[in-house]
């Protein structure tokens, strides 16, 4: 049945014809249950629970439904009979009336069972949910040495609980929609009160409720629906399958958006800032996050700028290499018949197609064709004169680099491949250009209205203190103030344990 | 708070005003690789022929010689394999590097040319200055060659020596420089240096000499110039004394023959003071040396410090004065005097000069 004529039907207060109109919304789909019992006692009080097989607990069901209905020798067909059966009979945790069908519909479909009871023209919707989900595992691709190793799950309450475990104040507040016309997703917008922005609130609210397409399947959707600049490779919001680094986001004043059916939550504003740091930089000594940091940013400007770099010194700026260098690399070149340009490109396309075909395969296979790709092909590729050994070397680090980032996956992808082509046509003023570009893209772009570099822009101390350095614990007083105006500060200076006079003093006279 | 998320149904709006920005960008788009001379200037490393140094040669009806050396090198050739000799002439030396371009089916690259050797004949007769012009011209030659002087029969001749290590002859010419300079053999000059000392007043140019010995190439002293003309040659005892007094020695050894001792320079510094003595300018060099006693051939205990400080004193005064001497009938002001000089009108060749020498010695292990 079209979903327009299911909104305009009402139910009835029969019964038999109310399952008829179930079974017409319905059609020949044998996994919506319907069934009809009785109480023994007064035959008058029949009922039907209409439930979708698979998604429910039958324990729940057998037993705290159709049981307690069945057997209670003080059941009447009265006025108020789904009153009683709501407030004396049944034993779920959760029941509520409805009238309009689609929302039933909607409740049906997303796992709870509907009881109808004749002479009744409203349903008891009643919390049945029991399907089998994923168990709570670290996720593949967020691991950390030291830490937590926990991960969100496929379904939306699961989700919801591990941050609440995590933010144990009734500050974290949860605000539920439905997005997707057909699919009838729900999300849920979190945040903490008194931290986050209240204007990045009300935006991403306006933003959720602008979104109207007919199925939502996993948040990149919302995302890109929503993002701040749609033709950009840069991400404007987060992404993330941990609930400590959602957490920690939600302390610092962002928000985060759960939806049902996806592991992974958005958090918002996000900068380009956020791309290079990583929980583990928290979870362990402030040395080596800072260290851990500064290796991400070094590996993400090799990764552009190695083959760009390499292809105008070799081909318009052979002066500025030493002597040695390039006599080896005159010698690695001889006899090759095609241009660097054209040995770069085909190495960066077969190293994409590895990489994707390794992303997809087994795991049984993946030593294989790891095997095949990098000797194999490497190997037999320079020794059949089509490509030169450096170029090998400077693809291989150049992908081995890129992929200490993956959520830069994408613009690292487009913005290789265009320096390399500006290298290739005006040497390093090429590349100069394509740097210059990106820097002016960089800072033209804003995320929740606040500019996407700005925290590599200030200038106070307090606010560059997770940039590129991750301060100590007991330096990070204050949260960023462009992201939380109101709730700034985080922590109350500690005294220094050691050297304290005042301790020392105390400690002499005792 | 304004919002700069693209509502999704409007996103595909278009308008004229967008559709001209499109065009004007892709028109400037395709218009760069034609504006821009950036893909006429592609050299791919193979397609160049590498050019280690060269040597100028001209001959007495002043035709200009150019023989150079081209690398050739692949991954399983012999030394001898790994390079090319090639060579052009023409009635100017601009014309004979030109037609250097027609001996190698590559494209001659000059950038990475270390070294370039002038004849004994052309620094005497057309002197430095229309080579060192040339290179100054020249987008495709390096201004930091390093100059040298082929004491040979002919310049080219420097190319047909064997070479001692990279199979490149004028590479190794610029390793040999650059290794014996650190021992007060030679001093060496890069064209840059040339041509500042060509245009600067109160100093002359001096260029390493190169000969053979065997069959590989070996400094033999040093070139002394006048003006851009080579004036005279000096041989490698008078290079390092040549050195001392331009304050630019390092790791050199004395020797004291008679008392069958050596010495090495720990630090060496050379100042000029300027006087006036009877009317006329004279000058004053100041030479402090900190020496240790690096070879004893005989025994040797701490009085012996002050007779042995006095003779290499003596030793460093009369050959430093000997060269001043050289140097003053050659009217090659080699040392600098003339920045010393300030504003005084002077005569370089007759121009008094008297040398001190201060030694600090010390003996190490002595004998009591």
């Amino acid at each position: 049945m079209e979903p327009q004529k299911i909104k305009r039907r009402r139910l009835t207060a029969g019964l038999d014809e109310n399952i008829a109109l179930l079974k017409e919304i319905f059609g020949q789909d044998t996994t919506i249950k319907i069934r009809v019992f009785e109480n023994q006692k007064n035959p008058r009080v029949r009922c039907c629970i209409v439930f979708v097989d698979g998604m429910i607990n039958n324990v729940l069901i057998n037993e705290h439904i159709i049981e307690p209905i069945m057997l209670n020798k003080f059941l009447h067909k009265t006025d108020h009979l789904l009153t009683d059966l709501r407030e004396k009979v049944l034993f779920t945790n959760d029941i509520f009336p409805l009238r309009e069908i689609d929302a039933m519909m909607s409740e049906l479909l997303s796992g709870n069972t509907l009881l109808l009871a004749d002479g009744f023209s409203e349903v008891l919707v009643l919390s049945t949910r029991g399907w089998s989900i994923r168990s709570i595992s670290e996720p593949a691709a967020e691991k950390v040495l030291q830490g937590p190793r926990e991960g969100f799950t496929e379904a939306l309450i699961i989700n919801l609980s591990l941050l609440r475990r995590k933010i144990c104040s009734p500050d974290l507040q949860y605000e539920f929609m439905t997005v997707g016309r057909q699919s009838g997703t729900k999300i849920a917008l979190a945040y903490i009160k008194g931290i986050a922005n209240e204007r990045i609130v009300k935006e991403m609210k306006r933003r959720l409720k602008r979104v109207d397409i007919d199925s939502i399947l996993d948040t990149n959707y919302i995302e890109e629906i929503i993002k701040d600049a749609p033709n950009s490779p840069f991400k404007t919001t987060g992404s993330t399958e941990r609930p400590d680094i959602v957490a920690a986001k939600l302390f610092e004043g962002r928000v985060a958006v759960l939806v049902d059916g996806t592991p992974v939550v958005l958090t918002a504003p996000f900068f380009f800032i956020e791309y290079f740091q990583s929980n583990d930089d928290y979870y362990s000594n402030f040395y080596v996050g800072t260290f851990g940091r500064w290796l991400r940013i070094l590996g993400f400007c090799m990764t552009l700028s190695l083959p760009a770099v390499y292809l105008a010194l070799v081909t318009f700026h052979q002066d500025l290499l030493p002597t040695r260098f390039l006599l080896n690399l005159s010698e690695a070149r001889l006899g090759l018949p095609f241009p660097t340009l054209f040995e770069m490109i085909l190495l960066i396309l077969v190293f994409e197609l590895i990489r994707e075909g390794g992303s997809k395969v087994p795991a049984n296979f993946g030593q294989t064709l790891s095997i095949v790709g990098g000797l194999v092909l490497g190997q037999a590729a320079v020794e059949a004169k089509l490509v030169s050994i450096p170029v090998v070397i400077i693809i291989a680090f150049t992908g081995v680099t890129g992929l200490m980032i993956p959520q830069l996956k994408s613009p690292i992808i487009f913005m290789r491949l265009a320096w390399l082509i500006l290298a290739s046509v005006l040497g390093f003023p090429g590349f100069m250009l394509g740097v210059i570009a990106l820097l002016i893209h960089l800072s033209s772009l804003k995320t929740f209205g606040i500019p996407y570099t700005s925290s590599l822009s200030k200038t106070f101390a307090e606010e560059c203190q997770d940039t590129f350095i991750r301060s100590p614990w007991r330096r990070m007083l204050v949260r960023p103030s462009y992201i939380s105006p109101y709730n700034h500060t985080r922590q109350v200076p500690q005294e220094k344990s050691q050297g304290n006079v005042k301790e020392k003093a105390e400690a002499k006279e005792r | 708070m304004k919002s700069y998320a693209m509502p999704f149904p409007e996103a595909e709006k278009s308008s004229p005003g967008r559709l001209f920005r499109r065009l004007t960008a892709v028109l400037i788009l395709i218009s760069i690789p034609a504006v821009f001379s950036g893909c006429a200037e592609v050299k791919e490393i193979n397609d160049m022929a590498i050019l280690s140094g060269m040597s100028v040669d001209v001959d007495a009806s002043g035709r200009w010689e150019i023989t150079a050396e081209v690398v050739n090198k692949t991954a399983d050739a012999s030394p001898e394999e790994t390079r090319r000799v090639i060579r052009s002439n023409g009635s100017t030396l601009g014309d004979a590097l030109e037609n250097l371009n027609f001996q190698d089916s590559r494209q001659i690259y000059f950038s990475h040319a270390k070294t370039l050797v002038l004849s004994r004949y052309l620094a005497e007769t057309q002197g430095v200055g229309p080579v060192a012009d040339y290179v100054m011209r020249n987008y495709k030659t390096r201004l930091s060659m390093d100059l040298l002087v082929s004491d040979l029969p002919d310049a080219s001749a420097v190319a047909d020596l064997s070479s001692s290590s990279s199979g490149l002859i004028y590479y190794d010419l610029e390793e040999l420089v650059k290794t014996d300079r650190q021992y007060g053999a030679c001093s060496p000059t890069k064209v840059y240096q040339a041509v500042n000392l060509l245009k600067e007043s109160g100093a002359d140019l001096t260029i390493p000499l190169i000969s053979q010995r065997d069959d590989r190439a070996c400094l033999a002293g040093t070139a002394v110039f006048s003006g851009d003309r080579m004036t005279g040659s000096l041989d490698q005892d008078e290079t390092l004394y040549l050195q001392l007094l331009q304050d630019h020695l390092e790791n050199a050894h004395l020797v004291l023959p008679e008392e069958n001792m050596t010495f090495q320079v720990m630090d060496a510094d050379a100042s000029f003071r300027p006087v006036v003595s009877g009317g006329k300018p004279a000058l004053n060099v100041d030479l402090k040396l900190s020496c240790t006693l690096s070879q004893a051939g005989r025994t040797v205990t701490r009085e012996d410090t002050e007779t042995l400080s006095e003779k290499l004193s003596q030793l460093v005064r009369s050959r430093c004065s000997a060269l001043i001497t050289k140097a003053q009938l050659w009217d090659a002001d080699i040392f600098g005097f003339g920045k010393s000089m300030g504003g005084l009108t002077y005569d370089f060749s007759a121009l008094p000069v008297t040398v001190n020498c201060e030694i600090n010695l010390k003996l190490g292990e002595v004998h009591r």
